[in-house]
């Protein structure tokens, strides 16, 4: 019975770590929630999609996303083209970039040229937080 | 305040520590959702983390903490928590690995980012933490070794995880978070500090002198310990401790063992362990002179837990007799006059320890002392075989309206009394028993 008590703490324990861990990403996903028959190539904006490809993971841009690596001056550095890329791992940046990071950004390589365009678009906007 | 509100005090606080830290993540910059997996398997981990803190709080031994639930049942959801922790932590990589296996980089550690590695390598760690504690007897690790180990491991997976996190650096980057969560990791390295260093040291200025040692019969032996230069401890009849011989505290060589002494004599301590372990084995070459150190006492397995009761029924196995001897010998000190009844049962007559002692207290006790033998010789006038249904109903008072039940001995044997026991009517809430050999 006492041992069976550890047991059932436990399995509570267990639950609402997932049920509060769904919520806490409900909360961070909540387009998931309010619209998900959202048509994506209505809002294929440069913003949306460096939230939709994930950019925000490893990059942060104007307050949002991971600030280990901000992206806020990359326009000042780099032309349209050599943030594309960037973006998409292009060969000429081998030996620049490291291998995993190159194999993470070869996904990008997929999306259309307005898709990348846009995302540029988005970072190379003037009142990006410097 | 009553033991249930005790227990839910603490189970509140637990979920507390373990859950917070998820919603402080929400505090001020928050980064944007990347999905709902995603977002997913960062709270597992995020919570898997917070878990790994308290598993070091569980282990700390802190009496307050322990003594409404038992320091047996804590040590028991120590383990399965641990299982847990690992389910969450193995979620937390599967689902990147399923999702967004780009994420995850090269694992090749001369080319993967370092905190990627760290990750990989805190999840190899408690891998092996949950294989050497679950499976520690059939990998026929020692059980002193396997203590270190298990303290090295779970120190290195627990850096190793922040490191992971600090590296990483998603959604503890605002400086309010970072603030919060340095604040939350400090808390718990200094409970690591505290638990090997500060209480170490403290035992050390608390020493026993070993006085005695005899043996308690054929594999068992009796070890009395006098308190030097301080008063002892106080502890219930039945209650355990933790026993450091010829090492010191910080060594990390303690073994648990009811006192079995009258709980009304606290400057002089009496142990008594039988040859089982590692350890136990050699306890019979301890001399008289050597220095002891006692961290205690835990446990709720006493008669001093229910004052109230009109009456106790103790049934133990082999060297489960320590507690019950301790409680015998604590209620003759204090001329109880409550019905006892104590069962014991043992594989052979030799083995039976405390015999004489036993027929003793049954002058100065309301004492009822039944053995019983497995295998018993043709001479052995008393019953055999096993504590079943029906010895029970042929051994226990008719009237035991407000009793309670104390067992200790084996785990097969302590289940199938209890089963036994609810058989003849007695109800669950009155029997209580300690879980050991936990790994």
């Amino acid at each position: 019975m006492r041992e069976n008590m550890a047991k059932i703490i436990v399995i509570i324990t267990g639950l609402l770590v997932v049920i509060l861990s769904m919520f806490f990403s409900a909360l961070q996903n909540p387009d998931l929630l309010t619209d998900p028959s959202q048509d994506k190539a209505s809002v294929a904006s440069g913003s949306r999609l460096f939230l939709e490809q994930g950019c925000v993971r490893c990059h942060s841009f104007k307050g949002e996303g991971n600030s280990h690596l901000p992206l806020d001056e990359s326009a000042d550095k780099y032309t349209h083209a050599e943030l594309i890329s960037w973006i998409t791992g292009a060969d000429d940046l081998k030996g620049i970039m490291s291998s995993s990071t190159m194999k993470i950004k070869s996904k990008y390589q997929l999306l259309t040229r307005e898709e990348l365009g846009a995302i540029v678009e988005y970072l190379q906007q003037s009142d990006s937080i410097h | 305040m009553t033991s249930i509100v005790k227990i839910a005090g603490w189970v509140f606080a637990y979920l507390f520590l373990i859950l917070a830290p998820l919603f402080v993540l929400l505090i001020g910059e928050v980064p944007t959702g990347s999905g709902f997996l995603w977002d997913f398997s960062m709270a597992l981990g995020f919570t898997a983390m917070a878990m790994l803190g308290v598993q070091f709080f569980l282990t700390a031994r802190f009496r307050r903490v322990t003594a409404p639930f038992g320091i047996d049942i804590i040590y028991y959801f120590h383990r399965y928590l641990a299982i847990l922790l690992l389910v969450l932590i193995f979620s937390h990589y599967l689902i990147i690995r399923l999702t967004e296996p780009e994420a995850l980089m090269q694992l090749n550690p001369l080319v993967a980012p370092w905190y990627m590695t760290a990750g990989r390598l805190a999840l190899l760690v408690f891998v092996v933490m949950i294989v050497t504690s679950l499976w520690r007897k059939a990998l026929q690790i020692h059980y002193d070794e396997w203590r270190i180990l298990h303290i090295v491991l779970a120190v290195t997976g627990f850096l190793l995880a922040l490191m992971h996190i600090q590296g990483v650096g998603y959604y503890i980057n605002a400086p309010v978070k970072q603030a919060l969560w340095t604040i939350y990791i400090i808390f718990w390295l200094w409970l690591i500090i505290y638990v090997r260093i500060i209480k170490p040291w403290r035992l050390l200025s608390r020493p026993y002198r070993v006085t005695r040692i005899q043996r308690a019969c054929c594999n068992s032996w009796s070890l009395s310990l006098q308190a030097e230069g301080h008063s002892g401890i106080r502890f219930k009849p039945g209650q355990f401790v933790w026993l450091t011989l010829r090492s010191t505290p910080f060594q990390i060589k303690e073994h648990p063992f009811s006192i079995s002494s009258s709980a009304m004599k606290t400057e002089q301590l009496e142990l008594t362990i039988k040859e089982l372990g590692d350890f136990t084995r050699t306890i019979g070459t301890t001399r008289v002179g050597d220095i002891a150190y006692i961290d205690g006492p835990y446990g709720v397995f006493s008669v001093d837990q229910y004052p109230d009761a009109e009456g106790f029924v103790f049934i133990a196995g082999g060297i489960g007799v320590a507690p019950i001897i301790s409680m015998l010998r604590t209620l003759a000190d204090r001329k109880d006059s409550r019905p006892l009844t104590f069962i014991y049962a043992n594989n052979h007559e030799d083995e039976i320890i405390f015999k004489d002692e036993l027929e003793a207290l049954k002058c100065c006790l309301n004492l009822n002392v039944v053995h019983i033998l497995r295998d018993a010789s043709n001479s052995w006038m008393g019953e055999t075989g096993y504590v079943t249904e029906s010895l029970l109903k042929k051994i226990l008072p008719e009237k035991r309206d407000g009793f309670q039940y104390f067992l200790c001995g084996p785990k097969g044997m302590s289940r199938s009394v209890q089963i036994n026991l609810y058989r003849t009517g007695v109800s669950r809430s009155c029997i209580h028993f300690e879980l050991f050999d936990m790994v």
